[in-house]
């Protein structure tokens, strides 16, 4: 155990001590990290999403993407909000002598609840679309990785975090198979509005 | 920090707006669903990439948004209810808009769904659809007492 938190602290370290090398990196990573950036660009992929497809067939999957990684994103939002009543990690500035290029957060840094989301949305989207889920998964990586850059979450917190969203996704995908006529009659009513 | 956050607020609700246009635009044009085109295909993908580009410049370059939800930040919930008030929005407006320009396309066959806006505009079909139920309904309710 000791051996893998000491693994954890000094891949953290590691990380976090390129901060204030590369001047152009820390921009980019600020803004990576930021709250709204990425989770507005997988908002709005999930909204061209609903409309893309060449087929009625093909867009009828990609809407039951859509639907699977929104299902996805509060699955995995709910299982960090559970863990967090049993676990409480203290964020990595707090015990280590860290380079922040984010607001000091006050929540459990484990499981990290950013990286549980993007990778919900990217697996929830991938189950039905390859092509677009391997896309959005760089993106979910991206934003894991600047956390641990930014001095906000060690390394194991955003691999939980990605854990969590994985497990989220695929969750969602099994309950909307399970309950098959909920996104049915969602999309009957969307089709009868010419919105599906 | 009251006034703060209401103007964090309105500048992310702005942000889904525009940005959710911008996808729509570039989305439908390519997609080639007519009855909700505002441009040339060409040129609305032009502009709905330069929607999506500016306004995203605009709101992080402007002022600083790593904020706390504590402060003048906003929490996930908030987020999530912003981003589906301003995607409603401009998916709202894109349907009227593209309605009043493009009323006059021919609604042809009648195809199901969200395919039928290849070849007519949104509130055109809806209409369409109201009168076809209406006289529906009144050709079944007159039925019975016909003969």
């Amino acid at each position: 155990m000791e051996f893998w938190e000491n693994a954890d602290e000094s891949a953290f370290l590691w990380l976090n001590g390129w901060v204030g090398r590369l001047p152009w990196l820390d921009s980019v990573a600020r803004l990576v990290v930021s709250d709204y950036l990425v989770p507005l660009t997988l908002a709005l992929a999930l909204v061209g999403l609903w409309f893309s497809g060449a087929t009625p067939e093909a867009r009828e999957r990609n809407q039951r993407g859509v639907m699977t990684g929104a299902l996805g994103v509060l699955l995995a939002n709910l299982a960090v909000q559970v863990m967090n009543w049993f676990v409480f990690r203290p964020r990595p500035f707090v015990t280590l002598e860290a380079s922040l290029l984010f607001y000091r957060p006050v929540d459990s840094s484990f499981p990290s609840n950013p990286a549980a989301v993007a990778f919900a949305v990217a697996v929830g989207v991938g189950l039905w679309n390859r092509r677009v889920g391997w896309a959005l998964l760089p993106v979910a990586g991206l934003y894991a990785l600047s956390r641990v850059y930014a001095g906000v979450c060690y390394p194991s917190d955003v691999l939980g975090g990605a854990a969590v969203g994985l497990a989220g996704g695929a969750a969602a995908h099994a309950l909307l198979h399970w309950l098959r006529p909920v996104p049915a009659f969602i999309l009957r009513i969307a089709r009868a509005l010419y919105l599906a | 920090m009251g006034s703060g956050m209401e103007k964090f607020t309105a500048d992310y609700l702005l942000l889904s707006f525009l940005s959710s246009w911008g996808v729509l635009l570039l989305v439908t044009a390519r997609e080639r669903l007519s009855g909700l085109l505002l441009l040339g295909p060409r040129l609305s993908q032009l502009a709905g990439v330069f929607l999506v580009v500016g306004t995203m410049i605009w709101f992080f370059a402007s002022k600083p948004r790593n904020i706390p939800d504590t402060l003048a930040g906003l929490d996930g919930n908030q987020q999530a209810m912003l981003f589906l008030g301003g995607t409603a929005g401009a998916l709202a407006l894109l349907l009227l808009l593209s309605s009043l320009k493009n009323w006059s396309m021919a609604v042809g066959m009648p195809v199901q769904g969200m395919e039928a806006l290849r070849h007519a505009s949104y509130l055109r079909l809806v209409v369409g659809k109201l009168r076809l139920r209406w006289s529906f309904g009144k050709t079944r309710t007159k039925a019975p007492f016909s003969g």
